[in-house]
């Protein structure tokens, strides 16, 4: 039996009327990479305040390293670092200053100081800009720096709140490396939140899908999806062609068709592997068809444009996977 | 520790903050140098131009007229200041009841009480007292005093001023009745003279002998006394206003500082994850408080010292007493912030601020207020801010007088540190 780094025991938290965690008990392995998923308001902000000691639950309760978060907190934050959500740094401080003021909250002077702050920026590739002032940064470089301030105690649980929101591709793919990096090297458990259900499915370990603060599935990325048995059509059409839209819609092997938004395109060009046609720069609309089977829904909707003379600019077709997941739990997308 | 790494994060945070350090250093020279520049030292003293007034009260009254000696001195007076005696009982208006009770009736009686008052309060730098039966103890060669009522924190140069036309009076009376004293032990001389020549000299001198024993003693003698029991209280110039006048105002800007840095803290979710950390709250406080205290503290020093080395303000007699009361005066200011930051007033701080400061005597002395603003302005800590600094440097007092100051500081800073950490929302 694997030791359990975290183990989260019916946590609610109520705000008023409001039941931000709703019941949500989950346990993260020694060494594991722990997705939360959910979208806007779900509670996994709330989940990990919480479990992080900054305010106590509800009811409920939560053990880090066998230590109860309530009664055993000052020993916790000990082997627990935390990077929020929102970019918690002193803007008119260097990334450097930043990480030794947080170094130095867990105990570290002088030399141990110095070397771990350089250590932590070199794992988020920012000794170069390290003495620039925050507020000179990219976007990206800033959630760098927040993740390096949460790495300065060597933690034994990182709990990493949407780390990549609003980061450019490139500190995206470094922030992952990095995420993947300490796990694999330094065997860190690591408790994960994000929306995007691509991250999760390429660094989680196991996902627990949280909606409305509710814990609706626990498991791994790959049983999650292959308990689902479909995917995703992307079509690049000429127009936004809502007629054609109704008609997929109605094709058999279609459970739902919608026009995609910007962003969705890209984080599905992200996706090289499994990328059949690229998505191309002059589509117009992309039309994102969920399939209950690919390969019959694929020849229904090429059948259907053919027939009915709609041109498609591209196609991709993609792999059943959690964002379907969560579609498929919830009746809803991930990002409405 | 982690006070220390807070205390000096936070005063990293403040040092770079232009928009704070301009409120905070370079709006009070803002105020300071222009007003100190164009006033003169003393410019809040309107009377250089005019004989300023002596409070008189003139006991040696007989038959509704000064004795004749009286009257010399108070004319020799009269030639460098405006006399105030006959008052009514309108000029006491401003006293107390017993005052205005005394001053039912015009006389000398009215004329003491009132003097004593405008002393007390430093309306007056000096008044005189002409005791009754002053003509007939001189005429008597007897010994007399004159009184010399005087405010002990009032720049010593005036009073010498006073002192020096009053003992000038006083000895112009004197040496005109040694004279005729010295003319009655010349008489006496004369006895020892032929009969004729004696009665030639005493046919000149109007005749009859006067009765007096001859002496070569009666000098009068000046008796400078200070009031009791008062409020020892004395107008500052315009240094003495102006440059601690806007260094409070400005120290208590401090609160917006610390509400602007909690504001950060807050919004950036800075707060949030300093309470993951080890840290203790107390030590998140403590630290910032420090690091606003060097902040007040550097802000009087550099306002002192401007003061100091380019328009010569003397900062007093009790270097020690200064640091105190203005450790005490920055604390109250940085408790009130974080009170402030605690109960979430973020708007309208500058106006508050510059009010209080106006009502607190900050911009003007705050005896030119009416006597309603006079009494709420002890609700503010301005005002205690103002009465010490101007006890130690426009008074010269020492440590044991602004205790009370320092205490009430504290006493604020402590009430509100309290609320701040009753109120305080470490999670919003
Ligand atoms: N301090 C608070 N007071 C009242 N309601 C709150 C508070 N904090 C959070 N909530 C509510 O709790 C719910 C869960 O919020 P939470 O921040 O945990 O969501 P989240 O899953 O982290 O969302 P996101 O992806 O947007 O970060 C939301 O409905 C939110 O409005
Ligand atoms: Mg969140």
């Amino acid at each position: 039996m694997p030791g359990y780094i975290l183990e989260a025991n019916h946590l609610v938290k109520q705000y008023g009327a409001l039941t931000a965690v709703n019941d949500v008990s989950f346990a993260v392995e020694e060494g594991e990479i722990f997705g939360l998923l959910g979208p806007n308001g779900a509670g996994k902000s709330t989940a990990i305040a919480i479990l992080s000691g900054l305010f106590p639950p509800t009811s409920g309760g939560a053990a880090i390293g066998g230590l109860d978060v309530v009664h055993n907190l000052a020993k916790v934050k000990q082997i627990i670092g935390v990077v929020p959500q929102d970019l918690a740094l002193y803007p008119t401080l260097s990334g450097r200053e930043n990480v030794r003021f947080f170094g130095e909250l867990y105990g570290l002077r002088g030399k141990g100081l110095q070397t771990r702050v350089d250590e932590v920026l070199g794992y988020v590739g920012m000794q170069e800009r390290a003495n620039d002032r925050v507020q000179t940064y990219s976007g990206g470089m800033k959630r760098r720096i927040n993740l390096a301030a949460g790495l300065v105690n060597h933690p034994r649980l990182l709990f990493l709140d949407e780390p990549t929101v609003g980061v450019d591709p490139q500190s995206r793919n470094h922030i992952f490396e990095s995420v993947a990096r300490l796990n694999r090297e330094q065997g860190m458990s690591i408790l994960y939140t994000t929306h995007y259900m691509e991250e999760a499915e390429r660094l989680c370990h196991r996902v627990g899908i949280i909606d409305r603060g509710k814990l609706i599935a626990l498991d791994t990325p790959r049983r999650l999806i292959a308990a689902l048995g479909g995917g995703i059509i992307q079509l690049g059409l000429a127009t936004m062609d809502e007629a054609a839209r109704a008609a997929i819609e109605a094709l058999p092997a279609v459970r739902s068709a919608t026009f995609a938004t910007e962003s969705t395109m890209k984080s599905a060009a992200s996706r090289p592997a499994e990328v059949v046609m690229p998505v191309q720069a002059n589509s117009k609309a992309v039309l994102k068809i969920e399939a209950s089977h690919n390969n019959d829904a694929l020849l229904q909707v090429l059948h259907y444009c053919n027939e009915a003379d709609v041109e498609i600019l591209s196609l991709d077709l993609l792999e059943p996977n959690l964002e379907t997941v969560f579609l498929n739990l919830t009746g809803k997308s991930l990002r409405d | 520790m982690h006070i220390l790494a807070v205390w000096l994060k936070d005063l990293k945070l403040l040092l770079r903050d232009r928009g704070e350090m301009a409120s905070l250093f370079l709006m009070p020279l803002a105020f300071i140098l222009p007003i100190c520049l164009a006033f003169p030292a003393n410019g809040y003293n309107l009377t250089e131009d005019r004989k300023p007034g002596l409070p008189v009260a003139n006991f040696d009254v007989t038959g509704g007229q000064p004795g004749e000696h009286a009257q010399t001195l108070l004319d020799s007076l009269a030639e460098s200041y405006t006399l105030e005696h006959n008052l009514t009982r309108a000029d006491a208006a401003a006293f107390s009841a017993e005052v205005q009770a005394i001053c039912a009736t015009t006389g000398p009686s009215c004329d003491e009480v009132t003097a004593r008052a405008r002393v007390a309060l430093d309306w007056r730098t000096a008044a005189v007292v002409i005791p009754a039966g002053f003509s007939n103890a001189i005429d008597a060669g007897e010994s007399i005093s004159v009184t010399l009522l005087y405010n002990p924190s009032r720049n010593s140069a005036e009073r010498q001023l006073v002192e020096g036309v009053l003992t000038g009076g006083a000895m112009r009376v004197s040496i005109e009745q040694q004279l005729l004293n010295g003319l009655e032990q010349f008489g006496d001389l004369l006895d020892l003279a032929p009969e004729e020549i004696q009665t030639n000299i005493r046919a000149s001198n109007g005749g009859d002998a006067p009765p007096a024993a001859p002496t070569l003693a009666p000098a009068i003698a000046v008796v400078s006394v200070q009031p009791g029991a008062v409020r020892i209280t004395t107008q500052p110039n315009t240094l003495q206003q102006t440059i601690p006048g806007y260094t409070v105002m400005f120290i208590y800007f401090l609160i917006g500082t610390v509400v602007a840095s909690v504001q950060l803290e807050r919004n950036t979710g800075v707060l949030r994850r300093l309470l993951v950390t080890p840290m203790s709250k107390s030590a998140l406080l403590a630290g910032k408080i420090l690091s606003a205290l060097v902040i007040g503290v550097l802000q009087v020093a550099a306002m002192f010292a401007v003061g100091a080395i380019f328009f010569g303000l003397t900062l007093g007699n009790a270097p020690g007493a200064l640091v105190v009361l203005t450790i005490a005066v920055v604390l109250s200011a940085v408790c009130i912030g974080l009170a402030a930051a605690a109960y979430r007033i973020e708007r309208g701080l500058t106006i508050m601020l510059i009010v209080g400061a106006l009502i607190a005597g900050c911009a003007f002395p705050a005896d030119w207020l009416p006597p309603f603003l006079r009494t709420i302005n002890i609700a503010l800590p301005q005002t205690w801010a103002m009465q010490g600094y101007q006890d130690l440097i426009t008074r010269g007092m020492g440590f044991g007088a602004v205790l009370p100051e320092i205490g009430v500081l504290l006493g604020f800073a402590a009430i509100f540190f309290g609320l701040a950490v009753r109120k305080f929302d470490w999670e919003g």
